[in-house]
């Protein structure tokens, strides 16, 4: 894993994409209990705007050896999915990251609050799983969230939420 | 969201009352605060273990192939 975190973040230093932070279910683990999940999400900012933004890092990890299976590049042992930031909330998170260390590695982890937006916005099974853990779990920053959510338009999707799912009005 | 089960209706159900299984529940999630307070490192090493199990629980049924990091 460590390698993985490496490479990644070799592909910012070398300019093959202008910033990255993890998101998904490994986000979601880093604030919460360990939890079943199969990738490695990489949302990042692609080096300039364009049609194809995936092809300058399928090139490079190419170049370097790695082998994309499917929607997965295996980088390392592990199967990272990257995602360019499809919306300015997602392009917010990414920005917003904060630093955090894995082993001797520092990588890069979408801010708990961005987390439970962009979860919110995507809304799936999952998310929703993840969503109540987090809200179980976590120490959130609500101040910081509900500023969030109102900026993207999902603060009643919250209120909903929080009321099936804890009964809080 | 109507379509859902109201799940904090359901946290509330008579079972959840009874206090034997309310002090397994709260037990259940402070071990789930104390795994949260793991190191990454230490959780993405959990996550490998859980991979592990499920790939042993789905191999000889029909579901999609359960991957392992190999890390």
């Amino acid at each position: 894993m460590e390698k993985t975190l490496k490479f990644i973040k070799e592909l910012k230093e070398k300019k093959v994409l202008k910033d990255f932070s993890i998101g998904g279910g490994i986000a979601a683990l880093y604030y919460i209990e360990p939890l079943l999940t199969y990738d490695l999400d990489i949302f990042f900012i692609p080096i300039k705007d364009g049609i194809d933004v995936l092809a300058p890092i399928y090139q490079y990890l190419k170049e370097k050896g790695f082998k994309a299976k499917k929607e997965h590049v295996w980088i390392e042992g592990v199967p990272v999915q990257f995602i360019p930031v499809y919306n300015e909330l997602v392009k917010e998170a990414v920005q917003h990251s904060g630093e955090v260390k894995y082993g001797r590695i520092k990588t890069r982890v979408l801010g708990l609050e961005y987390l439970i937006a962009v979860m919110l916005q995507t809304f799936r099974p999952k998310d929703r799983e993840r969503l109540v853990k987090i809200f179980e779990e976590a120490k959130i920053e609500l101040k910081l969230l509900k500023k969030i959510l109102r900026k993207y338009g999902l603060y009643d999707k919250y209120v909903q939420f929080k009321e099936l799912y804890f009964g809080e009005k | 969201m109507d379509f859902m089960i109201n799940m904090f209706n359901l946290r509330n159900c008579t079972l959840v009352k009874n206090k034997a299984f309310e002090k397994i529940v709260r037990g259940k999630e402070q071990r789930r605060r104390d795994l949260s307070e793991l190191s990454f490192k230490e959780k993405i090493h959990i996550l490998v273990e859980l991979q592990k199990m499920a790939k042993g629980v789905t191999m000889h049924g029909k579901t999609a192939d359960r991957i392992v990091w190999q890390i």
